[in-house]
């Protein structure tokens, strides 16, 4: 009797002991609207009394509020990245082509002996660059390139723009649109370091590290 | 390139294969057109015939992966295949439920936008698992004899599913029997239901608790009287007898 009556007591003890224990794990956020329905709660994706009784329960909830915060965050933050790749269309970056080897290419200028033919790579396009000097304006030189692969993957109207690191170098037409068999050509390029920038409405990449010399 | 006319008149299954073979564009990092899988996510929409399966077969592999990942960060705890399955059908249900509807879908206006909100709908099944598991905790520990018997079974899952509805309707009758008070209501929620702090209770209701140890007193009143009730009581012994 007195033993039943001590496992009796200490049943209650550890009752009262884990009770609030429980209730907490039981209770946590139990009303909570789930995940799902937060997110589409964000996009106003909800019917309109589900929509009220979301808001009614994000005026006394501190955790939910902070959910939708998160989404606010990553929705934003989506579009900003999506408003970036319009400007620079499709992907989003600056591809840089690799620098494969110096080769002697069949470049269309038949006339001029190519004294640098360089071959870049980028996925499936390659580009080839020769560098000629100018027999009518010595120290200056002739740029002849060529894109290799199926051009029409770069889509219309490719643009292909010749920088200069000395703003004082001039250069003839620094801004040209390739031709449809993947040609354009730099006349009058003084001394100097050169980046090539090729755009379109849906790809960008840009070759960094020409340097035109006097060797 | 095709025109966004052309697009328009393809068939969905050719669509498909476009849309594919631009996914795989885009994860080589080469030039890729959205425009295929956007427009087979539109037919979805609007509900074309064969677009939302083709639409499932797409895009479910990726959603599984990414329920794999994102269950490991969450900390979802042990789920075997057919849980990470469940969880991936969850996400994409609801992802069919509240954007690939006509009504919904006129808010998603780029392919970016509907697969960000897929990706939250997968995050969002995860996290929502991952708060069932407190609760789910409390039913393991109870049943778990139960489930040392016969784990992994079909009908053990469907019993403790049960489980976990009568067990929530028990609470909620408990809580709903000895909060009739305000006092009562406001703190079974904020302290139980919120996790917060008598402190932060007493700041944000003034006039109701004049101090957070009016919260800890009107706390340990409510608790005592649910010790007493007998259903808590008959919890408590499932609780202790598993």
């Amino acid at each position: 009797m007195a033993k039943s009556s001590n496992e009796s007591s200490n049943n209650k003890s550890n009752f009262s002991e884990h009770l609030e224990k429980r209730l907490k794990r039981a209770a946590y956020r139990m009303n909570c609207p789930s995940h799902q329905t937060l997110l589409a709660y964000t996009w106003n994706l909800l019917p309109e009394n589900e929509s009220k009784a979301v808001s009614l329960h994000l005026d006394s909830c501190p955790h939910c509020p902070k959910e939708i915060s998160e989404f606010e965050d990553y929705f934003s933050k989506q579009a900003h990245e999506e408003a970036k790749s319009q400007r620079i269309p499709s992907r989003r970056t600056t591809l840089f082509p690799r620098f494969i080897s110096v080769v002697s290419p069949a470049l269309r200028s038949g006339k001029e002996s190519p004294k640098f033919p360089l071959l870049y790579s980028l996925e499936e396009q390659k580009i080839n660059i020769s560098i000629n000097a100018e027999k009518q304006a010595p120290g200056q030189f002739k740029l002849v390139g060529q894109l290799l692969g199926e051009l029409d993957q770069l889509g219309e109207n490719v643009n292909i723009q010749l920088l200069s690191s000395n703003p004082s170098n001039s250069v003839d037409g620094t801004n040209l649109l390739l031709q449809p068999d993947g040609y354009f050509e730099f006349t009058n390029v003084s001394v100097g370091d050169y980046a090539f920038l090729i755009s379109s409405a849906i790809f960008e990449f840009s070759i960094t590290d020409l340097t035109l010399g006097d060797g | 390139m095709l025109r966004d006319t052309q697009i328009r008149l393809l068939k969905t299954e050719t669509l498909f294969d476009h849309c594919v073979e631009q996914t795989e564009n885009f994860k080589k990092n080469k030039v890729s057109d959205s425009r295929f899988c956007y427009e087979l996510l539109r037919r979805a929409a609007y509900g074309l015939p064969n677009a939302w399966a083709l639409v499932y077969e797409k895009y479910s592999p990726s959603v599984l992966n990414k329920i794999k990942r994102y269950s490991h960060s969450y900390g979802t705890g042990q789920l075997d295949e057919a849980d990470f399955e469940d969880l991936a059908q969850n996400a994409i249900v609801a992802w069919h439920k509240y954007v690939l509807n006509p009504e919904c879908w006129k808010k998603f206006q780029s392919l970016e936008k509907a697969l960000a909100y897929l990706d939250q709908c997968t995050r969002g099944a995860v996290k929502d698992c991952v708060r069932s598991q407190k609760l789910n905790i409390t039913l393991n520990q109870l049943t778990e004899d139960k489930l040392a018997k016969k784990s992994g079974d079909q009908d053990t899952k469907a019993e403790i599913n049960q489980y976990s509805q009568d067990f929530d309707d028990q609470i909620r009758q408990i809580i709903n029997r000895h909060c009739q008070r305000i006092e009562d209501k406001i703190v079974f929620q904020y302290i139980f239901e919120f996790d917060l702090k008598p402190k932060d209770v007493s700041k944000e209701f003034p006039t109701l608790f004049e101090s957070p140890a009016r919260v800890s007193s009107t706390k340990r009143n409510l608790l005592k009287r649910i010790e007493r009730d007998p259903l808590a009581k008959l919890l408590w012994h499932d609780w202790t007898a598993g």
